[in-house]
């Protein structure tokens, strides 16, 4: 007597397990396009070269003079950066550039942190220390994705370089570059400078010197896959920026700031909807390892939020996103069981926009259907919900990082007579801008996450 | 006591003379109305919630009979209530104590009272049938269609109720009746 | 049949008070002719009833006239088409002062029949002045009566003669008398006017379809006689009632024996005695109040007069009295037959002069202008409004003064019947250790012992607490409420081919005062 209850007690338990793992029956839904992401390049031995080229104008030649009192970081970094190309490649290629890109050796690359390296005593016709044609290490990059490039420079950039050829032949390299799914990290150091900050534009189309600064930035423009760009930069903050006085900024640009699809890497969790899990007959999973799916049956006056942190699924360091898109699509049956559901009981609703998103500092809110509340639904109906949540607009972050750093061309003659002991880049911000121009146009719209909801709703 | 039984029954001949109605309404309404009749586009177009149900895309037809079972369980609880109501007043004005000439009018209060309890439960009804979560299909029924249930079910069995009082009403209370005193004086009244 | 009562005396005139209200109650014949015999022509009692009498006959002619207020054949309401000679009273010695030495011509009496009156009466009885009764001396009374009982033509005697005739044509006849035992009018009378009334059946050759009842009051009161200037007064001692019953007894035990003078004679008296508080020897001050004993006799004579009885040829003496204990209660009133119950009948007509005296009768009276705030009611519409209504003038006359009589003779007539039971029921225990709860009466009157023309005041109106009292106003046990009443006069089908103008209303009222 006493097995028997017990038996028939068994029994009714596991049916109620059954009853509480409902069965999913989904309608046919399209899946989203599928999302390629380039991320990561397959780092084996000889197909990683690094590319090292120095800007060997003029105006760098004070960041190898010390300064007493200050501290040269440009120095140590210099020579650290062997050390730290091999973290990131087999084989270092080292250049020197000014109007022209000259491969040197390493010894003369080793010069970098001497003056002498920076100095012509030829004529200045046939020096090569005048200008910084930044777009032609960018030109190379382009050529190899599977290098890494490093270019160190103080990005003094004349506004006649940043428009018209001249900007067009940097933009043209540099959307091959994103294009490929390369990413370009820009390292920003503020170093002391004994010497002459040259070719800051006057007012009357000239240029003028200016000697007085004591701290300069200078920048590591660092052309290749994240991971690289991340790897160096965490060098370089392990070991150089280790003092509370050491400035640095970074801003990595890229053509895709998602880092990856969060449900198809189940980061999308039954927790990830709050409260969700005490609702009726509740049940979490990832049929098809894509797209969980939340089953329950709740009460018209519940309203549902999906948080996604976005360090789960933004490139740190990235410019970040200014706008998602969300494409949802409901079902209704009127069927309630799945033996009884066929594929001509799902209906597909005329809704336009069901659920809405909001930004805060550190993560996505989804409020799922705040423009079509579950009062507005009907009871007595089974209903299948699938939203996909799509990256539509990159941000512009690092313009932001870099703007401290950045005078404009027409103030730069202002400013200087002010004599700052700092002394700004020129044209930064809008360097910074034309990068991630380049990328925004880069930019494809990116699947961050996924989520179905298959539910019923009480009177 | 045979005078109570006799306002009774003449209160259920008026009551039963506006039930007819109703009670056609609802048999229509079991037996399955056609979907191509007035009365089946009138609930289409004006009862449900039209635009909600076309956002979702659901067709009345699907919902027809769920909607039809609720309105004929309203009209049925309307009915006993309208029948109840108008017998208790029928049969309680009989102990009315209108023992004096002209006291009969003072009563009048009672009978509003009564009255006004009488459409608040019908209203409470209406409103329990149409907006409470009881009945899932009281959810396809739009405002509009709220607001005219509510309207023609008020009018109607207020009028129901009222002819089965005017009638049944004790001869000696007439007074407290709106207009029931200006009933004829007849031996079968 | 042609039913005749006459009442002897001033408790005859009591007597004959009670068969009225009876009579109105719908306890009475078809018809009945009403007459009194009463020395004491400013007698109060006799003032009273010829006052009743007047009300109910001018009352019933207004109410049963087919042409305008018919209360119809079947209402019980004044059923009793009452009649009576212009003067209802019978004086036996007309004339200012009467004595009995001017009456019997002492002067010219031979001396051998001087002689013999100078022995059966005294001084002060040959001398008495008899305009005022003849103040409890049967002897005196007796020679009065028989000295004039035989004027066929006069008023009173007629109505006997015609009677008696009416009887030799076929047509049963009853004649019934009630009289005391004791006093002067009605000891004189009682037997002398019955034997009168045989003799002349005799000399008529009526030997069949001729009854003779009577109703015989023994001692049923008693008085305070005060001391002062009473000596020399011929008066109507207490103390000597029962003596003169017991005198009076004996004579009638063998005048019964051999002479059968009644066919039926109904006997009652009352124990202990009612006691009243005023004395007076006679005329208007004489005015007693209405007793229970009395009552009996007038039910005694209704049952004499009812088809149900059948007077055989034997003589028969019937006695009632009431029951055993100190309570008088409904049950010790006696129907008058058996589809004529007294009690429901006088509990009806107390009711239905409560209800119209202080609900209905105050809601007719005015003009139309006051009245018309009740034409929307059902009871009006259906019962006044109607049947008052003039089709030429449009408009309902009720306000008018023909109506208007007739509405306010029948509220005074209500108020009589409240003050008749009211004070009946005072009076009968007053100052004994009897209780009589026929009727709750405290709470709509007052009641003044002493006084004589107002024993019993009706409040003219009645508060909300006060009328709710009517479910106790007769205490038997019927718990009729008002309501009860309204219901029944908005419910009550009307005789629609008889009745007319007010008499529905009457009716209807009337018919709804019984549950």
């Amino acid at each position: 007597m006493r097995l028997s209850k017990k038996i028939a007690i068994c029994i009714l338990f596991m049916s109620f397990g059954t009853v509480q793992s409902e069965e999913l029956c989904p309608p046919a839904f399209p899946q989203p396009e599928s999302q390629s992401k380039s991320t990561t390049q397959k780092q084996s031995g000889n197909e990683n070269p690094v590319f090292v080229y120095f800007d060997g104008s003029l105006s760098m030649k004070g960041f190898v003079v010390d300064r007493s009192g200050q501290k040269n970081l440009y120095v140590s970094i210099i020579d650290d950066l062997q050390q730290i190309a091999e973290n990131v490649g087999d084989k270092t290629y080292y250049h020197k550039f000014g109007n022209e890109v000259h491969a040197i050796k390493g010894s003369e690359a080793a010069k970098a942190t001497r003056p002498i390296f920076y100095e012509c005593k030829s004529s200045v016709a046939e020096c090569d220390n005048q200008h910084t044609a930044i777009q032609l290490p960018f030109k190379d990059a382009k050529a190899n994705t599977n290098a890494t490039y490093i270019i160190v420079t103080d990005l003094f950039l004349e506004s006649k370089q940043l428009v018209g050829s001249t900007r067009d032949a940097l933009t043209k390299p540099l959307k091959s570059i994103l294009k490929k799914g390369q990413s370009i990290g820009i390292i920003g150091v503020m170093s002391s400078f004994n010497g002459t900050v040259w070719g800051i534009p006057t007012s009357t189309n000239s240029t003028m010197p200016y000697a007085k600064a004591i701290k300069r930035p200078f920048y590591i423009i660092v052309i290749g896959n994240e991971k690289n760009i991340n790897t160096i930069r965490k060098n370089l903050e392990e070991q150089h920026f280790i003092d509370p006085g050491d400035e640095y900024k970074f801003a990595l640009i890229t053509s895709s700031p998602v880092l990856k699809n969060l449900s198809e890497k189940k980061i999308i969790t039954e927790n990830s909807i709050s409260k969700l899990s005490n609702e009726e007959s509740f049940s979490f999973q990832y049929p098809d390892d894509k797209l969980p799916v939340y089953s329950f049956y709740t009460e018209k006056k519940r309203k549902f939020k999906l948080k996604i942190k976005k360090s789960d699924y933004i490139v740190s360091g990235s410019t970040g996103l200014t706008n998602y898109r969300i494409e949802e699509n409901l079902w209704w049956s009127q069927e309630l069981k799945c033996k009884k559901i066929t594929e001509d009981s799902w209906t597909k609703t005329k809704h336009e926009t069901i659920s809405t998103y909001s930004e805060k500092e550190n993560e996505l809110n989804i409020s799922l259907f705040k423009k079509l509340p579950l009062k507005e639904f009907f009871p007595a109906m089974r209903y299948f919900y699938v939203m996909h949540l799509y990256a539509d607009e990159p941000g512009k972050a690092s313009e932001e990082i870099f703007k401290e750093w950045s005078i404009a061309g027409p103030a730069a003659q202002a400013y200087a007579n002010t004599n700052p002991t700092v002394f700004k880049t020129l044209n930064l911000t809008k360097i910074i801008a034309i990068l991630n121009a380049v990328a925004n146009d880069s930019f494809e719209p990116t699947l961050i996450a996924s989520v179905a909801l298959d539910f019923r709703v009480k009177k | 006591m045979k005078h109570i039984i006799r306002s009774c029954v003449l209160s259920i001949i008026g009551l039963s003379a506006l039930a007819i109605f109703p009670i056609m309404f609802i048999t229509w309404l079991q037996a399955g109305p056609n979907p191509d009749g007035s009365i089946y586009q009138f609930f289409n177009d004006y009862i449900v919630h039209k635009e909600r149900l076309g956002k979702f895309d659901i067709p009345f037809s699907i919902v027809a009979k769920n909607l039809f079972n609720l309105v004929t369980n309203m009209n049925i609880s309307l009915l006993v209530l309208s029948y109840i109501m108008g017998l208790v007043w029928s049969g309680g004005s009989h102990y009315l104590n209108v023992d004096a000439p002209g006291k009969a009018k003072l009563y009048f209060i009672h009978w509003i009272i009564f009255t006004s309890i009488f459409m608040a439960i019908v209203l409470g009804i209406i409103l329990f049938f149409t907006q409470s979560t009881t009945f899932a299909s009281a959810r396809y029924i739009g405002v509009g269609g709220t607001t005219i249930i509510t309207t023609i079910s008020l009018i109607y069995y207020f009028l129901m109720y009222y002819v089965g009082v005017v009638l049944g009403t004790a001869r000696f209370v007439r007074s407290s009746v709106l207009f029931a005193n200006k009933l004829p004086v007849s031996e079968l009244l | 049949m042609k039913n005749f009562v006459v009442g002897i005396g001033g408790t005859g005139a009591k007597c004959l008070e009670h068969l009225l209200y009876c009579c109105a109650s719908g306890l009475g014949p078809e018809k009945l002719w009403i007459g009194m015999v009463d020395q004491d022509e400013a007698n109060g009692n006799v003032s009273r009833t010829k006052i009743q009498l007047t009300k109910y006959m001018n009352l019933r002619r207004s109410l049963r006239d087919e042409a305008k207020h018919d209360l119809s054949k079947d209402s019980s309401l004044f059923k009793t088409d009452i009649t009576s000679n212009p003067d209802s009273v019978w004086l036996p010695l007309k004339g200012a002062d009467p004595t009995l030495e001017e009456f019997l011509k002492f002067q010219l009496l031979k001396p051998e029949v001087l002689g013999l009156m100078n022995c059966l009466y005294d001084p002060f009885e040959k001398k008495q002045n008899l305009s005022e009764g003849f103040r409890a001396r049967p002897n005196i009374g007796a020679a009065a009566m028989l000295a004039t009982t035989s004027d066929e033509k006069d008023p009173f005697w007629s109505q006997i003669y015609k009677a008696i005739d009416s009887a030799r044509g076929g047509e049963e006849v009853r004649v019934f008398i009630i009289s005391s035992i004791f006093g002067g009018t009605g000891a004189s009378g009682f037997a002398n006017i019955a034997r009168r009334i045989k003799t002349i059946q005799k000399e008529k050759n009526v030997t069949t379809n001729f009854h003779l009842g009577g109703a015989l009051m023994l001692p049923y009161f008693t008085y305070d006689v005060p001391e002062e200037n009473m000596e020399g007064e011929l008066f109507a001692k207490p103390e000597e009632f029962l003596d003169q019953t017991k005198g009076a007894l004996e004579y009638y035990s063998k005048l019964f024996e051999y002479d059968k003078i009644f066919d039926q004679v109904y006997v009652t008296g009352w124990d202990p005695l009612s006691k009243l508080k005023n004395f007076n020897m006679g005329g208007n001050l004489q005015n007693n109040p209405p007793l229970f004993s009395e009552l009996y006799a007038a039910l005694g004579a209704l049952k004499f007069f009812g088809n149900e009885n059948k007077i055989s040829d034997n003589q028969e003496i019937f006695h009632i009295g009431k029951n055993d204990s100190n309570e008088i209660l409904w049950t010790d009133i006696p129907k008058v037959s058996n589809s004529l119950n007294s009690k429901e009948n006088i509990a009806k007509l107390i009711r239905f002069a409560f209800s119209y005296n202080w609900m209905y009768g105050p809601a007719l009276i005015g003009t139309w202008s006051k009245i018309k705030k009740y034409q929307n009611e059902n009871w009006f519409k259906r019962l006044v409004y109607k049947n008052i209504y003039n089709d030429e003038t449009k408009s309902c006359e009720i306000g008018h003064e023909y109506n208007q009589e007739v509405v306010l003779a029948m509220k005074e007539y209500c108020e009589d019947i409240l003050k008749w039971i009211s004070d009946m029921q005072y009076s009968t225990v007053l100052s004994t250790d009897q209780k009589m709860n026929l009727i709750l009466s405290s709470f709509f009157s007052e009641y003044k012992a002493k006084s004589t023309s107002n024993r019993v005041t009706i409040k003219e109106k009645l508060n909300a607490s006060e009328k709710n009292q009517f479910k106790e106003l007769v205490l038997d046990g019927k718990n009729l409420k008002l309501l009860n009443i309204m219901s029944n006069i908005c419910y009550k089908k009307i005789n629609k081919k008889e009745q007319k103008g007010l008499g529905v209303f009457m009716d209807i009222l009337f018919r709804s005062c019984e549950q």
